[in-house]
Formats: C-alpha cells, structure tokens, sequence
C-alpha cells in the first residue's frame, strides 16, 4: 500500500513557519502568563474573584484552541501519517501527563488544599501550575491525535460530528471557567460533555483507520489501543486518587477548571475510541465506513468484471470506468482520462465523465500535466482548489482531487476522482483507486487488443475472400489448338497479388492471350481484376483485334478505376488458321518473340508496340491514337513469352535486377522445348536469381509456342528484324 | 532508403516539387500527400524536379496520373522534368510521357507554363 504523494503545495512556506513560531510564543507566553498569575494568588493566600479567574480560564482556553489550530495545521490537515502513530501520540501524551501528575502529587506528599479549594502553599500552587500546563497541553495533543484517527475518509456527516464534539468539549469546559475547584460542574457542563462522547463514540464506530491495519500491524494497534485505554484510566486514578485522596480535587484544577475539564473530554473520547479500536482491532469488527466502502468497491469491481463482457463497445466500458469510483462511493465525480501514442493523441483526452459532463472534466485540470506530475504513481491534491493545475475555482465544489494512473497495452491513462471536500480522502480510499484502475486498465486493453483481433480476423478473411476470388479468374484449362503449345504460371508475392493472366478462346482455331498487372493489391485489386475478366470474356466475343480489346477495356475499366490506380496489359490474338499473332500493348512489359535463329530472320525480340497503360486516358483519345499493334506471321518453333515484371525485377542478393536481357536470353535458350519446360526453365531460373529469398512482386507468365499446323505456310525469311509489321490500332 | 519531397520557387509562379529517393507504394502516399498540400495551397502550376528519384514503381507514377487532373482542372498543370534513364523507362513503358509533358530540364518545364 503506498502512501499518497503529498503535493508541494502543503509545504508550508518560509512565511508562515516563521508566522507559526511568532504564534506558538503567543500560546506559551498566555500559558506561562496565566500559571504564573495563579500562583501569584495562591502565594500571596488570596482566592481570585469569579470575573478574574473566568477570565484567566478563557485565556487559558484560547490559547490552547490556538495551539490545536497550530498543531492540525503543522500536519497539513493530511490524513494521519499512520493509524500507529496517532494511537501512539494520544497514548504516550496520556501517560507522561499520569506520570507528571504522581510524579507531583508524590513530591508534595499530601495535597495541601485549603478548605475554599486555595492550594496551602506556593510548591502546591507550583506543581499544580505544571500539572495543569500538562493536563492542557495533553488534552490539544489527544485532541489532535483523534483528529487524524477520526477524520478520515471524509464524508459531510463526519467533519458535521468532529466539529460538534469539538464545539462540545469546548463549551463543556467554558461553562466551568471561573468556578474554583472544589465545586460541583454545572449540568450544562455536563451535558455538553456527554454530547462531546457522544459524537466521539459515533466517529469512533465508524473508524476505520485501524481497522485497514493488517498483519503485524494489526496486532501493534491493538496495543496501543490498549495502551491508550490503560493511559486514560491511569490519568482518572492519579487524579482521582492520588495522595489526596477521592474527593480532593485533582492537581492540575488548582491553576483553572477549563484546562481540566478540556483533558477529561479529550481522554474520555480517547477511552470510547480506544475500545472500538481494540474491539475492531481483535474482534475484526469493521467500522461502518469501512464495511460501506467494501460494499461499494466490491459493487464496483462486480461492474467492471462483467462488463469485460461487453468489450466490443468500448465507450460502454469508459463509461463504466467513470462510474466506478462514484458507485463505490470513493469519490463524488470521476473521469477516465486517455493518451493514446497509437492514434497520434498524445495529450490525454476526457473518454468519459461521472457526476460531470465529459467538457466539464476536460476544462477541471490541465491533466496532461498532472499526469506527468503523477509519474505513474497515484497523485492526490488534498486542496485542488489551490492547485496551479486545477482550474475550476475554489468553491466549485471540488475539495479533492486524486489522479491515479494506469497503463493499458500501448495506452496510458488515470482515473481521476473528486471531492467536494478538501483532504477527503485517505490512503485507503487510494488504494482502492489504484485497485480499481489497475482492472480498468486491464479491461481497456482487452478491449483494444480484442479490437485489433477482430480487425485482423475481418482483413484476414477479406484477404482470404479476395485470394479465393483471385484464384478463380485464372483459367481452370488453357485452351487446345492444334499447332499451339501454351502453359502458363501465376505467383502470388502476397496473399493478394495484382496479376492476371487469361486464355480465352475466340474460335475454333484462334485464341486470346493476355497478362496484366493492376497497380496496387490486395483487395481492390481483385475486384480490378474480376471486372478486367469480364470486359476480356465479353470483348473477346466482338472483336479479334488486340487494340480495339485494349481499348473497351480502357473505356470501361477509366470510370471504375480509383485514382492514380491503372493496368498494364499485353495482349495476343494468335489464328492457327492463319498462322498469324496480333499483338497490342499497354503499358505492359514487351514481350518477349523468340525464332529459330537458323532461320535468317531468327533471334530474340522485345515487342514494345507504343500503348499506354489502361487507365492513364480515361477519355480514351489518346489511348487510341497512340496504341500500336504488331503482327507477326508464324513460323515453327517460334515462342512468345507473355509476363508481369515480378519475373524481371527480382533481385539477387547483390540487388542486381534479372532484367530483359537475361529473360530474353532465357526464352531464347529453351526455345527448341515445349511451353512447359520453357515456363519451368523460367521459374527455375527466376528462383536461382533470388537465391530463395521472398519475391516482393507477384509474377505471372504465359508460354506460347507455335509448332506449325498442316496446311498453314512456312513463311520465308522476313526482311526487316524483328519479324514484325507494326500499325497503328485505330488508323 | 529515405524518401523525401521539398519545394521551391520557380519563374512564372511555377511551384517545383523535388521528391527524393524510391517513390514506391510505401513512400507514394507521403508524395501524393505533398502535391495535395502544394494545390490546397492554390499552387496548381506544378513542376515535378525527378532528378532525385532513383525509383519510381506503379504506386508511384499513380501519384502522378492522380495529382494531374486536379491540377489541370484548377487552370494548371503537372509537369515532369530530370528523369533519370531508369524512371523514364518506367514512364516510358506505361506511356506516362503521352498524358503528361516531360521535359529534360527544370527549366524546360518552367518555360513550358504559359
């Protein structure tokens, strides 16, 4: 359990301890003042009159209400340091006071008192002077202690009793001032001080100071608890009966009633609070304050353990960390306050309020700086109001203010709990905080994390939808014409790649082939591709020209086509028939023509026929005007290597890229081999060239190889290299 | 390898754009993201200095075909100029150069603004 962090602002200030010493010489010289004039009196045989002795015990009095206000302030009005400490304080005071007063009584022998209660001589006017300087002095260090024991956890109904029982024991012993000792208190007196026991007894069941002891602590205040009662009654029977005897006033009245009779209420509240304590302490009885309390954070957690059920709304759960210290009765309004680094908000954020609005909470503090001055540990301002960080005024209902940080995955964030009154709350009620923002933290980040998750399963399954869409638009079976060899490959890099490859049959012996590229990938590129299909299947049912294809294609995929996004695509008409291959390009990789280089127009081309990608001109003028076809009339053997430029822009592991030159190389070598071979020898050699490492582009290729077909024409040697005529699209 | 875009003043207030390293799809956004800012600013009289591009895949000549109509719809234009051999390959393959001018020079592409 970690103490609360006393911020600086109860330090008191150079000017008021030097404003403290200058008042605690006012309440000695009163003190000494008043002591010395009674022995005065008593020296010189005179009893002083009724006003003159009134008016010494008021004096008396006031001084030491003066030296209590000095003494709760010095503590800063902080919760007692420890439960310990106080029971120790009260019952050591009490103790030395018994041992003071024997200590005089056995050094006088008898109490010499003259028969109108005059002390008979001036060493009994002496040590009555002492022991009543003690007995007053004890009754503001009880008082004091009790204080710090009884006024935790502060509730309007607790500070409304201390303040009665106060102003009753004070009543109580004005209503004696001026009355000499040896007669009887007025009942007013008396019935004061019963109403002072009664309060006492009241804060005293309620206490819950001792009662959050634990362990070994536990049993020390029990001790003390018994010491203190032990002390008290030690103090009744020196007094009572002393070397006097019963009926003998006691000592310390000798100098003036009020101070006696301010130390008898004090230590008859200590007896009753001294009994609760050890009661609380051995029996494990509980005060009410605590077993309330108990009640509410159990309410609380229970709140927050079931709502971890609900971690798909996370506002929910913010909301339910706001209310949590409210219902718990911890605190009379609290906010949930998140930085999140994730989402770029790096000053923390209200996400929720209790008892306020959320823009209420935000303007109560400049909580970025409070929870850099918490630093990760709990930060309590026993006086908000005063603080530099708070900006609601005094008077706006905020006394407290307790900031308790917690951290939530990548998250930080506190739970900041307020209270009308100052000094409200104890370090119980912090740690109670800290307890519940810990499982609020806990909670926060299982919702995030389970955001996430679900986030990750839903791209996933897109993923895998998509992927599964994709797979499906390659073709299941390459088309079978007679003379033509195809094969062909597709390589995803990722789970969704942005190629595509189709052959599609345009008559008995004529077929379409095209590859393409999508810019970009993932699902979008899937639906791309999909609608790039169906324009293929379509337009290939209309039109055998590459270019007029290329273009349908452009007109209809410029309007579906997010911006900046586009297609690359080469793509063939090759008729068996005829012996023929129309090529049109746009914006794709040349493909690659190689032909038997025993032929004089044998070799290995890149055909690059002008075209712009799909996509570039979506008004399509341009497209038109620039597209080029190139028409090749076959010759046996002859091989076209249709591909992505994942198969050429692999790298090895010195970042050389495989390029053209090696591709073409490549097809040109295993030109004699069927399409099959040639498309492995390729993938082969694009594997050796990465040496196994992940290709970072998708690739696909489609092998066509022309083995000849009876009764279609070798044709002679070409006269222009490459073999090709070249014009333009749309003429 | 780093990617970086800056900006300077040309003649007949023509903006120049200097993108610098692999314009690929992980640095396009950061490119397309500064053209936006630079015609959000109103200047649509863009010049786009590519000698530092040592890279540019798909992604990025996307940012170009993206950025240019914007800026010719604004009474502008998106000019290329300074492509090193390897870009103007990618440009030139895709037919980049046919919807968009490209020039040799800076200073070419500024004269080009009427």
């Amino acid at each position: 359990m970690s103490a609360p962090t006393i911020p600086h602002l109860l330090a008191a200030p150079t000017a008021t301890r030097a404003r403290r010493s200058a008042l605690w010489g006012l309440v000695g010289t009163v003190l000494v003042a008043v002591a010395a004039l009674r022995v005065t009196y008593a020296s010189a045989g005179l009893l002083p009159t009724f006003a003159t002795s009134a008016v010494l015990d008021g004096a008396a009095l006031a001084a030491l209400a003066l030296a209590y206000r000095l003494v709760v302030a010095a503590r800063g009005g902080a919760p007692a340091s420890t439960p310990l400490r106080a029971l120790g304080l009260a019952t050591g005071a009490l103790f030395v006071l018994a041992g003071v007063t024997a200590l005089a009584e056995s050094v006088l022998g008898v109490a010499r008192l003259s028969p109108g209660g005059r002390p008979a001589d001036s060493a009994t006017a002496l040590a009555g002077a002492a022991v009543g300087l003690a007995e007053g002095l004890t009754a503001v260090g009880v008082a004091a202690s009790l204080r710090s024991l009884m006024l935790v956890a502060r509730r309007r109904a607790v500070v409304v009793a201390w303040r009665v029982g106060l102003a009753a024991g004070v009543g109580s012993a004005l209503l004696v001032a001026g009355r000499p000792p040896v007669e009887p208190p007025p009942e007013a007196s008396l019935a004061l001080l019963v109403l002072a026991v009664l309060a006492g007894t009241g804060l005293a069941l309620r206490q819950s100071a001792p009662a959050t002891l634990t362990g070994r602590d536990r049993w020390r205040g029990a001790g003390l608890a018994a010491g203190l009662l032990a002390a008290v009654a030690a103090v009744y029977v020196v007094r009572g009966f002393g070397p006097g005897g019963p009926g003998v006033p006691p000592l310390g009245m000798l100098v003036g009633r009020s101070p006696d009779t301010a130390l008898t209420v004090a230590s008859s509240v200590a007896a009753v609070y001294g009994v609760a304590a050890l009661l609380a302490l051995l029996i494990g009885l509980p005060g009410t304050a605590a077993t309330e309390r108990r009640d509410g954070e159990r309410r609380a957690l229970r709140a927050l353990a079931g709502l971890s059920g609900q971690v798909l709304d996370r506002d929910a759960l913010a909301a339910a960390v706001a209310r949590g210290p409210v219902d718990a009765g911890l605190a009379d309004a609290a906010w949930l306050v998140l930085a999140d680094p994730t989402s770029g908000t790096l000053t923390p954020h209200v996400a929720a309020a209790e008892g306020l609005e959320v823009s209420e909470a935000e303007a109560v503090a400049d909580h970025d700086a409070l929870l850099k001055a918490a630093g990760g540990r709990a930060l309590v301002l026993g006086r908000a109001a005063a603080d530099y960080r708070v900006r609601a005024r005094p008077g706006r209902g905020l006394g407290t203010l307790a900031v308790v940080p917690f951290t939530a995955g990548e998250r930080t964030g506190a739970i900041v709990a307020a209270r009308a009154l100052p000094e409200a709350f104890e370090s119980d009620d912090v740690s109670a905080l800290e307890t519940f923002a810990g499982q609020a933290g806990l909670a926060l980040s299982h919702a995030s994390l389970f955001a996430e998750a679900l986030e990750r399963e839903y791209l996933a399954r897109e993923l895998a939808l998509a992927r599964d869409v994709q797979r499906r638009l390659f073709p299941a079976t390459l088309p079978a014409v007679d003379g033509l060899d195809l094969a062909a490959a597709e390589q995803p890099a990722r789970e969704v790649g942005g190629d595509y490859y189709d052959a599609v049959r345009l008559g008995p012996a004529c077929v379409g082939l095209l590859v393409a590229d999508v810019s970009g990938k993932g699902a979008a590129a899937a639906f791309y591709m999909a609608e790039l299909k169906g324009i293929v299947q379509a337009a290939s049912r209309l039109t055998r020209a590459p270019g007029d294809l290329l273009a349908q294609a452009n007109d209809s995929m410029g309007a579906s086509l997010a911006r900046g996004a586009f297609v690359s695509a080469a793509y063939a008409v090759v008729d068996a028939d005829a012996g023929t291959l129309t090529l049109g390009r746009a914006g794709h990789c040349p493909p690659i023509l190689a032909r038997d280089p025993a032929r004089a127009d044998g070799g290995v081309w890149l055909l690059r026929p002008a075209g712009l990608a799909v996509g570039l001109d979506r008004q399509g003028a341009a497209f038109r005007r620039v597209l080029g076809e190139h028409t090749v009339t076959l010759a046996p053997g002859d091989v076209l290597v249709l591909y992505t430029d994942g198969l050429i822009e692999v790298r090895n592991p010195d970042g050389e890229e495989y390029g053209y030159e090696r591709l073409a190389a490549a097809v040109a070598a295993q030109r004699d081999r069927s399409a099959d071979d040639i498309r492995d020898a390729l993938l082969d050699a694009h594997r050796t060239w990465s040496a196994g490492a992940d290709a970072s582009d998708d690739l696909s290729l489609l092998v066509m190889r022309w083995a000849g077909r009876a009764g279609v024409a070798v044709p002679p040697p070409a006269d222009v290299l490459p073999p090709v005529t070249l014009r333009p699209a749309f003429p | 390898m780093s990617f970086s875009v800056t900006f300077r003043d040309a003649a007949h207030d023509v903006r120049i754009v200097a993108p610098a390293g692999d314009l690929d799809a992980h640095t396009a956004p950061e490119f397309e993201a500064a053209l936006q800012h630079a015609m959000a600013a109103g200047d649509v009289r863009l010049v786009v200095d590519a000698s530092g591009l040592a890279y540019v895949s798909s992604a990025g000549v996307g940012v170009f075909m993206a950025c240019l109509d914007p800026a010719r719809d604004a009474g502008g234009d998106l000019k290329v100029a300074a492509l090193s051999d390897r870009v103007r390959d990618v440009f030139d393959l895709l037919g980049v150069h046919e919807v968009l001018e490209v020039t040799p020079t800076v200073d070419d592409a500024v004269a080009a603004f009427p």
